[in-house]
């Protein structure tokens, strides 16, 4: 080989390796001290049903710390409605499931009026939880934050927000499928993969094996089965320090932890506060951000009127928490926020391109995290929390676990609130806020241009239409046939 | 008297089989298919809207089916059939943008109404070649096809229910090769009947 050609060897091998030597360069790098983003996800329940009265507890024997807890947008913002709808009774940790669905929640929108619930999802669809039941999740967000205006992507149920919640655009708009289905290379997942940002998914144990519902519109996925794990690999992963950069944990089929209704919503609240406890307890918690949500209202009232986002109809407020050791304690976000908002968070930190189009137009939930601002003598980062409330509540050894039969016993209420962290009258930031803030303001890039929607040639519209009129000219024959006769 | 009794019953029977047996296979696969285009199978999905949905598809389809076998078909007729059909269609699509895609009880009927014109032109075509039979006779070839088709509607939605409401895609694409299969079967029995073509 002479001089040029060794020199073009050179170039060309520079030229090729550029760009991995860069995307791994990018799998790396984040924006925010965050290193790890934890997705939790359960499904069906609406903000004011969670939140409705939060954070009244009248049983409470701490009404100072209660007092000095910020208020969201809930009932108690508008308390006329509180005579319309109903607590559910202490001791009760269920409903029968309001009726749901793409009809049902349009009719209880009653374009933008949010009085129609009786007629769409029914009477279930009027009662709320507090913290009879829902004590610990209510520390939850005491502790760390909760956003009041994180809406569903779109006014259905669960497919269509979750093709959201993964790919920040849905081919369906109601519980249906497949097909059509999206291409892996357009979900987050196929974003990550190709910046070399390390991704895992974690399901129940007894859905390995099954073709797991929450990705079933996703083409392709198959293929990644080696980023799927149980939650038990990601328990394993957390004590390890080898979680990857960015996780799902689905709560879905598995037997009532997702607090679907008519589920007990206590086994899905055990099996959360079991989780953060162990990513409390881990040696990622110093980077870590938990963003935990829920899939879609289903059927049950909210008084927000949703809005409209680049075109979109936002569908109900679902309830929003982030937990962090950069969260704001005590903290309530304003900010419009949907499901696609955890993916430009995502974008966001680790230095992507916004995935489409609609994830470079949506809030990031940035003002959740304090990333400057010391507490005291004891510098931005908290110190994990680990959640123990004794008999009342008692938390799980396991991710797979069963009810504790003696749930009357349980004082559920009496786990909130808890002792603040830091004094929530000397905090360094305001308790509520909001931002606008998106990708598009930092740059024009997307991931995805066109959004695809995969639907096989048996189910085109141009191969039923080829058959029908195969039909036809087979039919007419005949037709003529005995005419001649 | 008898032979003659037992020659009509003989016809019926035959009627239903080389007419209602397809036609209701052809016009259920062209429901189903209308349903999918439209996107009108994505909006039920709430226990309300399936008795207005049936009642919809019952009336419709014997009202049409019946109106298609009695009336005494000419290819104008057919073509006068398929445009109004067309138009029943294109307004049942209307009226589901109309009310973006959220369809209470009456609207519902009055969609399935209007999609079950299919069952029309269908009927009209199927009667086209040999109007053989007498009024009662082709009464019974039209209820039939409405009975038939309903069956079929009935036993996909028990499927496409018991299935998770997975996009059934394949539903009407069953029911379109069964309606090819059974028109070559007609085809067949033609050809079979054809006299022999005598040469020289």
């Amino acid at each position: 080989m002479n001089k040029k050609g060794a020199i073009l060897v050179v170039i060309i091998l520079i030229v090729l390796l550029l760009p991995i030597g860069a995307s791994s360069i990018s799998g790396q790098n984040t924006r925010t001290p965050i290193k790890h983003v934890i997705n939790i996800y359960f499904e069906n329940h609406t903000f004011d049903n969670y939140f409705g009265t939060y954070p009244q507890s009248p049983q409470s024997s701490k009404q100072d710390i209660i007092s000095s807890l910020p208020t969201p947008v809930n009932l108690l913002s508008n308390v006329s409605l509180l005579s319309s709808v109903r607590a559910i009774p202490p001791g009760n940790f269920s409903t029968p499931d309001p009726i749901e669905g793409y009809t049902a929640y349009h009719t209880d929108w009653n374009h933008g009026s949010m009085n129609n619930f009786l007629n769409g999802s029914g009477p279930y669809s009027m009662t709320y939880y507090d913290s009879s039941q829902l004590g610990p999740i209510w520390d939850l967000a005491e502790q760390y934050s909760m956003g009041d205006m994180y809406f569903s992507p779109l006014l259905s149920e669960s497919a269509p927000n979750t093709m959201y919640y993964l790919a920040g655009f849905s081919p369906v708009f109601n519980d249906y499928g497949p097909p059509p289905g999206i291409p892996f290379s357009q979900t987050i997942f196929g974003e990550l993969s190709s910046y070399n940002v390390s991704w895992g998914l974690y399901i129940p144990k007894q859905s390995l094996a099954s073709n797991y519902s929450e990705w079933n519109h996703i083409e392709g996925m198959n293929s990644h089965l080696g980023n799927v794990g149980t939650w038990n690999d990601f328990t394993s992963e957390l004590e390890n320090g080898t979680i990857p950069s960015v996780s799902y944990i689905f709560s879905q089929e598995a037997n009532g932890t997702d607090q679907a209704a008519p589920s007990n919503i206590l086994k899905g609240e055990m099996w959360l506060i079991y989780l953060v406890n162990k990513i409390e307890e881990s040696p990622i918690w110093n980077s870590t951000a938990i963003f935990i949500t829920w899939d879609d209202p289903g059927g049950y009232y909210d008084q927000v009127s949703p809005p409209v986002l680049d075109g979109i109809q936002l569908g109900f407020r679902l309830p929003f928490i982030v937990v962090s050791p950069f969260a704001k304690e005590g903290y309530i976000s304003n900010t419009i926020l949907t499901h696609p908002s955890i993916l430009a968070f995502i974008d966001y930190n680790w230095e992507m391109p916004a995935l489409n189009q609609f994830v470079s137009r949506v809030n990031i939930p940035i003002d959740f995290f304090n990333f400057h601002d010391s507490y005291g003598q004891n510098g931005i980062l908290r110190e994990p929390i680990i959640f123990n409330f004794g008999d009342n509540f008692p938390v799980p050894k396991a991710p797979e676990f069963t009810l504790p039969t003696n749930l009357q016993s349980l004082n559920v209420s009496a786990t909130f609130p808890m002792e603040p962290q830091y004094n929530l009258s000397s905090l360094p930031y305001p308790k509520t806020g909001s931002v606008t803030f998106n990708l598009s303001s930092i740059s024009p890039q997307v991931f995805v241009k066109q959004n695809s929607v995969l639907v096989p040639f048996y189910a085109s519209y141009s191969f039923l239409f080829a058959f029908i009129l195969l039909n036809v000219i087979v039919l007419s024959f005949g037709v003529r046939q005995r005419w001649k006769k | 008297m008898a032979e003659n009794n037992r020659s009509r019953v003989v016809n019926v029977i035959k009627g239903v089989l080389l007419k209602s047996v397809p036609g209701s296979l052809f016009s259920t696969a062209l429901l189903l298919s209308y349903a999918y285009a439209s996107q009108l199978i994505y909006t039920i999905g709430d226990v309300r809207q399936l008795g207005p949905l049936f009642l919809g598809v019952v009336v419709g389809a014997v009202l049409y089916s019946l109106v298609g076998f009695l009336l005494k078909p000419t290819y104008g007729l057919l073509l006068t059939a398929t445009v109004v059909s067309s138009v029943l269609l294109t307004a049942a699509y209307l009226v589901m943008v109309r009310y973006s895609f959220v369809l209470d009880g009456t609207i519902i009927l009055v969609v399935t109404l209007m999609l079950t014109s299919i069952y029309l032109p269908v009927g009209i075509f199927l009667d086209l070649g040999r109007p053989a039979h007498l009024t009662g006779g082709r009464a019974i070839l039209g209820v039939s096809q409405s009975l038939l088709s309903i069956l079929f509607i009935l036993l996909f939605s028990i499927y496409y229910e018991e299935t998770g409401q997975l996009n059934f895609y394949f539903g009407p694409l069953i029911f379109l090769l069964l309606s090819l299969i059974s028109f070559f079967v007609i085809l067949a029995v033609n050809q079979s009947k054809m006299p022999a073509r005598v040469s020289g």
